[in-house]
């Protein structure tokens, strides 16, 4: 293993870790979001962590109004939710901000989002995590 | 499971001992730092060298009816094993019979049970507690206020004939030999990051200045001996003497980086009024680098992490709806609301953090004794903890010009800014020197300026001015930070013309100012509440303008610390050596330069690290915009 895969693995254990204590201590990621004014969302990345981070908000007011996901073609959707390709999002804009959760590839997704809307706010779940 | 004071005692049986026929006995046994690996040890302080100086160990001891808790009797276990260690150093002596053998072995005696008695015998306490701090893994570690500490030995064996100025400078520049002697053991994150300060010269009361001959002659000591490592700081203020600041200058234009010029007359009212009574902050030192601490009572983390304030400017221009904010104000406080955010990442990484129950430091850290605690448990008189932080100049400039270029002007919208941002200028670099330039910008005496950084540090102060620790401490901040260049490796792009992962700015510093204007712009910041954890103006400066001025440097000095200057350090050197240093390090094996709080030999830094510094002279002397 490579050190940058290593340091992946360890930026995903401390950010699950961080995550298992924040809901420990009661603090749910719903209400970071409404703090920050975000009601509607889009969550790239359909995997491990963007589907923990949709059974933590789908039961709350926090609007799930598609996953992004480079496999939209073959997922489609997730429990009645769309899975749209990052370039849909143009035409799909109407979201407060779209978070990321493959943690390792914030800034390669920021650049991409940048080209197709540059006005859509794009979050790292990381940072959320850190922050709540 | 060892507890840690059966640890202690096992690395006291069983360390290797060496004595030579140096001047001092001083060993650090590599094979045996002690490593409990079960918490955060103590570190960047300073231990109350006062304590071993003025009692023998025993006399430190609780008697035993005395002995009320557990920490009473690991306090008491911990001088039952350093009175072994000294034993063990002693039968070591006697059977090596190295140099001034039987002297040595008094000092050593002594030490058991009685005060230090002569100048010599002092140095030779300080270097016992120091290695066996260094042997316990307490890194970054102060050396004190030895001036003050060490004076009235001087002054007696002086008094009596005992010793000559001349016999006292050659013992402080052995002593500082043997300090820099394990720099490599002892350096932290770069090789010269030792944490070896020794503070000199104070202030009273009234104002007064004071100092006296071993002030210079550790000054003296520093400018002979030539080594980055241990460093100096030099409290001053505006009555300090003529003499004693060309001395400070003499030292710091041979390039060796130091000393530090600390301004008391700023620094201790700031103490004062965050709650430090006036005589303990008239004793401050700081942690490794320039955080104030309060020396020997003081077991603050001084710079536990760092808050990057470019970091909150980022998340508001990637996070946001940018098409809502309409004005400068509501940019500015959507900013302040996400510093705010950041803070909380901040506090919670300060409030996890857990220190390693240290009855060693226990003995030499005062209030552990009276409280009957130990310093891992609050038995420090002091407890807070500080952060340092990073980026205010270029966020302070970025800011400026998100004012000029998009609400001003309207030659930009935000999301113009953020896709700059994002690609990392591509196809905009034309914009990059205008973002630059600028007259009105952090380091310049301009009122717009100075308002908006201490909006920004104020507000910092209201964020966190109620969190305290679970020992009860508060939290501070300052200015200078060491990460300007790690923290910045990855970072996207900056508004203030910075590009991916170029450095951010170095503590408080304008290399294309003038000095003068770089020091009003720092005095008019506020350093009050908690925001006295270290702001360091850090100037470049050209030896030959040094040579060339002597006594008009001297009185900017003057006149800095007048205007009233928190902290000031410089390199002295040009970009010239700088770049052939570079280019061929073997022809400048001691070249040394000033970094972070610390000065390094130049040739072990990073290559980044080198390219700051040469970026900095060419700007300095206008070779580059």
């Amino acid at each position: 293993m490579d050190d940058s895969a290593r340091y992946g693995y360890y930026d995903s254990f401390i950010t699950m870790k961080r995550w298992m204590e924040n809901r420990n201590a009661g603090k749910m990621l719903d209400a970071y979001f409404r703090e920050h004014g975000y009601e509607t969302i889009a969550i790239y990345g359909a995997g491990d962590l963007g589907k923990l981070l949709y059974e933590e908000l789908k039961h709350t007011d926090i609007k799930i109004l598609y996953f992004v996901d480079r496999n939209a073609e073959g997922l489609h959707q997730i429990e009645g939710i769309p899975v749209i390709d990052l370039d849909a999002v143009a035409e799909n804009k109407s979201i407060d901000v779209l978070v990321v959760t493959p943690l390792g590839d914030y800034n390669v997704i920021c650049s991409e989002l940048i080209g197709i809307a540059p006005e859509v706010p794009i979050i790292s779940l990381k940072d959320a995590v850190y922050e709540l | 499971m060892q507890t840690i004071v059966e640890l202690f005692d096992s690395l006291c049986h069983d360390l290797s001992i060496s004595v030579d026929d140096s001047e001092f006995v001083y060993f650090i046994d590599f094979q045996h730092i002690m490593d409990a690996a079960r918490g955060h040890t103590f570190s960047n302080l300073t231990p109350n060298y006062r304590i071993l100086l003025e009692n023998g160990l025993i006399s430190l001891k609780y008697r035993e009816e005395d002995c009320t808790n557990k920490f009473c009797h690991d306090y008491n276990s911990v001088i039952d094993s350093l009175c072994i260690l000294i034993s063990r150093i002693c039968l070591e002596l006697d059977r090596k019979k190295p140099c001034n053998y039987e002297t040595k072995l008094e000092w050593f005696r002594n030490m058991i049970d009685k005060p230090a008695a002569g100048f010599f015998e002092a140095i030779q306490r300080i270097l016992f507690l120091n290695q066996i701090m260094w042997q316990t893994n307490h890194r970054l570690l102060g050396l004190g206020t030895l001036d003050t500490l060490l004076d009235p030995f001087y002054r007696s064996d002086t008094a009596q004939g005992k010793l000559s100025k001349e016999d006292v400078a050659g013992a402080l520049q052995s002593f500082c030999r043997i300090l820099h002697q394990d720099f490599k053991y002892k350096s932290n994150m770069l090789l010269g990051d030792t944490g070896q300060i020794i503070v000199l010269g104070k202030s009273d009361e009234k104002g007064n200045y004071l100092y006296n001959d071993l002030t210079i002659l550790f000054i003296e000591a520093i400018e002979k001996l030539n080594l980055p490592d241990p460093k100096i700081l030099l409290r001053v203020n505006k009555n300090t003497p003529r003499e004693v600041l060309r001395s400070a200058v003499r030292c710091i234009s041979t390039g060796v980086g130091a000393p530090l010029l600390a301004n008391d007359d700023v620094i201790v009212p700031q103490l004062v009024k965050y709650g430090v009574p006036m005589q303990d902050a008239l004793d401050y030192t700081v942690s490794a680098c320039w955080e104030p601490l309060i020396c020997g009572k003081d077991s603050s983390l001084n710079n536990l992490t760092t808050l990057n304030f470019m970091r909150s400017l980022d998340n508001l221009i990637m996070r946001d709806q940018l098409s809502r904010i309409t004005s400068f104000e509501d940019f500015k406080k959507r900013y302040l609301k996400y510093l705010s955010w950041n803070l909380n990442a901040v506090k919670r990484v300060v409030g996890r953090h857990r220190f390693q129950y240290d009855p060693v430091l226990s003995v030499f850290m005062e209030g552990c004794f009276e409280k009957r605690k130990d310093v891992s448990h609050g038995g420090a008189v002091y407890n807070d903890v500080g952060i340092t932080t990073v980026a205010l100049s270029n966020t302070v400039n970025a800011l400026l010009n998100i004012k000029e270029y998009v609400f001003e002007r309207k030659l930009l919208s935000l999301v113009d800014v953020k896709t700059m941002l994002v690609t990392n200028f591509k196809g905009k670099e034309d914009w990059i020197p205008q973002l630059k330039a600028g007259d009105i910008r952090y380091g310049h005496d301009e009122d717009e300026v100075i308002s908006l950084t201490n909006e920004i540090i104020r507000f910092v102060t209201e964020e966190t001015k109620d969190f305290t620790t679970y020992l009860g401490g508060r939290m501070k901040f300052g200015l200078s930070a060491p990460s300007y260049i790690d923290a910045a490796k990855v970072f996207p792009a900056s508004f203030d013309g910075r590009k991916r992962g170029e450095p951010f700015h170095v503590h408080i510093s304008n290399d294309k100012a003038a000095y003068t204007e770089v020091v009003n712009f720092a005095a008019a910041l506020d350093y009050g509440d908690n925001r006295f954890n270290g702001n360091v103006v850090d100037l470049m400066v050209t030896p030959v303008f040094i040579e060339n001025n002597f006594d008009k440097f001297v009185d900017f000095v003057f006149f800095s610390i007048k205007v009233g200057f928190f902290q000031m350090q410089m390199n002295v050197i040009s970009s010239e050596k700088l770049i052939a240093a570079k280019e061929n390090p073997e022809a400048y094996p001691n070249l040394i330069v000033r970094v972070w709080g610390f000065s390094a030999y130049f040739r072990d830094l990073p290559v980044e690290y080198k390219d700051v510094l040469i970026e900095r002279a060419l700007r300095n002397e206008h070779k580059v915009s």
